[in-house]
């Protein structure tokens, strides 16, 4: 179970999320907030739950346990269905009509909210995803970066105020990448907010202000990505067989730290001067062949969370 | 949403293909009847033919249409996204359930309306009678039969989730399972397919097809019809809103 960190103005809230099918759990008290106007990269490998999680915001899936609440209504109830509504979506594969044309299927959706089939949203929408000269082609012609696209057009055109995104540049060419993401950081301005999840970390790092990290169903990390990203503390690299002895002097001195097989150390320094460090493995008789501070990408900070996880686990 | 379901079977190209393929069928029965004539002394195969070949039209093209408009979403697999435009599952079933037989009613209007136009232009190809009061209780019982089938096939789509399953499932139980649920004494003539027979032969003036006396009461056939109909229907939804969506 996590806590709830207190996010202005949250549009979308998990509280203590579990999804079990059978006794697996593939959300597993699951916590996290989107506030409004962020763009929020939900994160984890395959399996770990995202779609799960995605699916069960939209309603296309009941939790088993936990509250979780869209616009300030609660899941389960008629306020819940209505929320649902502001919402725009594309999960796991596009889900489109083969058959139909890319402008009747973006009219089906239009009418499902309303909007006539002639109406000029229908245009610019297919505009802003660069398909309005298919736009009377069959769907079923399409390429998967295509598919993509269109599905982006259906979550887009009644201009919801929360888009979720699962996994939007699959598929993609690197031009159609970049345009993805200039319209995802777009969206705060057009006074949407985007929940976006991808494998691509390097893509979410470029992205996203805020990330949620789950691992098995379970929240790891959360918070504005630049932060989660400098709070990777000191890299250390220390002679072989020092190690140990390295571990045993920070961890006397309450310092968190993780020994990898590469004989690299990552310390947790929290509000300490890195020099604190220093002297510490000095008076343990150990001297770094390298000490820096960890200047983190995504990736590594990922991979560094999830692997920490493992060991914990 | 009535909108958007509208919009789908005008987009669709299933529905135009279930009228086109109807409507050939009639019209290929009457080029054949006009081409070689008719056996015998059959004179009446001149309107007959066309007749037959709508009526098995009709009833094939409204299972297939019940089954269609459920079945559409779980097949391209866009149920997910009617759902979070229509978030109320049970309002989503009702408002396809709606056009489905909206669909099935103009479908099976449409076939019937002309292949009884072509009937009697064959009668008169033939110069024979053509009992045209005959002819339009029979189009009138096959009409409500359609529907009450077409209802069935969309029970079984959401049942399944499927429209394939619901499409063969509603099938196999037409040609199979009722035909050998009627055959069972006392208990038979509550068949779904014989309590629907003598729900469209009773509507038609009770003697529609030549097929005699109707088995059951009009009251006692609707309440066969609609027990049979609430069952399916009611374990679908269930099923369809209780459970998660893929």
């Amino acid at each position: 179970m996590g806590t709830l960190r207190a996010v202005a103005s949250a549009v979308l809230t998990f509280d203590s999320v579990t999804k079990r099918y059978g006794s697996r759990s593939a959300v597993d008290g699951l916590c996290f907030e989107v506030a409004e106007g962020s763009v929020t990269g939900l994160l984890g490998a395959n399996g770990a739950g995202k779609s799960t999680a995605m699916k069960m915001l939209l309603g296309l899936a009941a939790p088993s346990s936990g509250q979780i609440t869209l616009f300030g209504a609660l899941q389960g109830t008629n306020a819940f269905a209505t929320s649902v509504r502001r919402t725009g979506s594309h999960i796991e594969l596009p889900a489109l009509y083969e058959r139909a044309t890319a402008r009747q299927n973006v009219a089906i959706q239009c009418a499902g909210f309303g909007i006539g089939r002639r109406d000029p949203k229908i245009d610019a929408v297919l505009e802003t995803v660069g398909l309005s000269s298919r736009s009377e082609d069959k769907v079923k012609s399409f390429s998967l970066g295509m598919r993509q696209r269109m599905s982006l057009a259906l979550a887009l055109v009644h201009e919801p105020e929360l888009v979720v995104l699962d996994e939007p540049i699959n598929g993609l060419d690197p031009e159609g990448v970049v345009e993805m993401r200039e319209l995802i950081r777009s969206l705060p301005a057009r006074g949407m907010t985007a929940l976006v999840s991808s494998h691509v970390l390097d893509e979410i790092e470029r992205t996203v202000d805020e990330i949620v990290i789950i691992r098995e169903g379970k929240l790891i990390a959360e918070g504005p990505i630049a932060s989660i990203i400098t709070t990777s503390g000191i890299h250390l690299r220390v002679p072989a067989g020092n190690g140990e002895a390295a571990l045993a002097a920070l961890t006397a001195a309450g310092i968190a730290a993780t020994a990898f097989d590469t004989g690299e150390i990552r310390v947790d320094t929290g509000d300490q001067p890195g020099s604190v460090v220093a002297k510490l493995l000095a008076d343990a008789g150990v001297y770094p062949d390298e000490l820096r501070p960890q200047t983190a990408d995504l990736e590594s900070v990922f991979l560094d969370l999830t692997s920490t996880d493992e060991r914990a686990s | 949403m009535f909108a958007a379901e509208m919009l789908k079977i005008r987009s669709m190209p299933a529905p135009r293909l279930a009228l086109i393929i109807s409507l050939a069928l009639v019209l290929v029965a009457a080029i054949i009847v006009a081409i070689v004539g008719p056996t015998g002394t059959n004179a009446s195969a001149y309107y007959d033919a066309p007749a037959t070949a709508g009526s098995i039209a009709v009833s094939v093209g409204a299972i297939v249409l019940g089954a269609w408009m459920i079945g559409l979403e779980f097949a391209s697999k866009t149920m997910r996204l009617a759902a979070t435009v229509q978030p109320s599952r049970w309002r989503l079933a009702a408002v396809k359930f709606t056009c489905a037989l909206l669909l099935i009613l103009f479908y099976s209007l449409v076939v019937l309306a002309l292949s009884l136009l072509i009937e009697a232009l064959m009668a008169s190809i033939g110069s024979v009678s053509f009992p045209f009061t005959t002819q339009l209780d029979d189009s009138i019982s096959l009409l409500l039969q359609s529907l009450l089938w077409g209802a069935f096939a969309f029970a079984l789509a959401l049942l399944f989730r499927s429209y394939t399953a619901g499409l063969v499932a509603t099938l196999v139980f037409s040609l199979l399972v009722d035909s050998a649920l009627a055959l069972i004494p006392t208990v038979g003539k509550y068949s779904f397919g014989s309590a629907t027979k003598a729900i469209g032969d009773l509507a038609a003036g009770g003697s529609s097809f030549g097929s005699g006396a109707p088995s059951l009461a009009l009251g006692v056939a609707l309440v066969t019809v609609a027990g049979w109909l609430i069952v399916l229907i009611g374990a679908g939804s269930a099923r369809f809103i209780t459970r998660d969506l893929k």
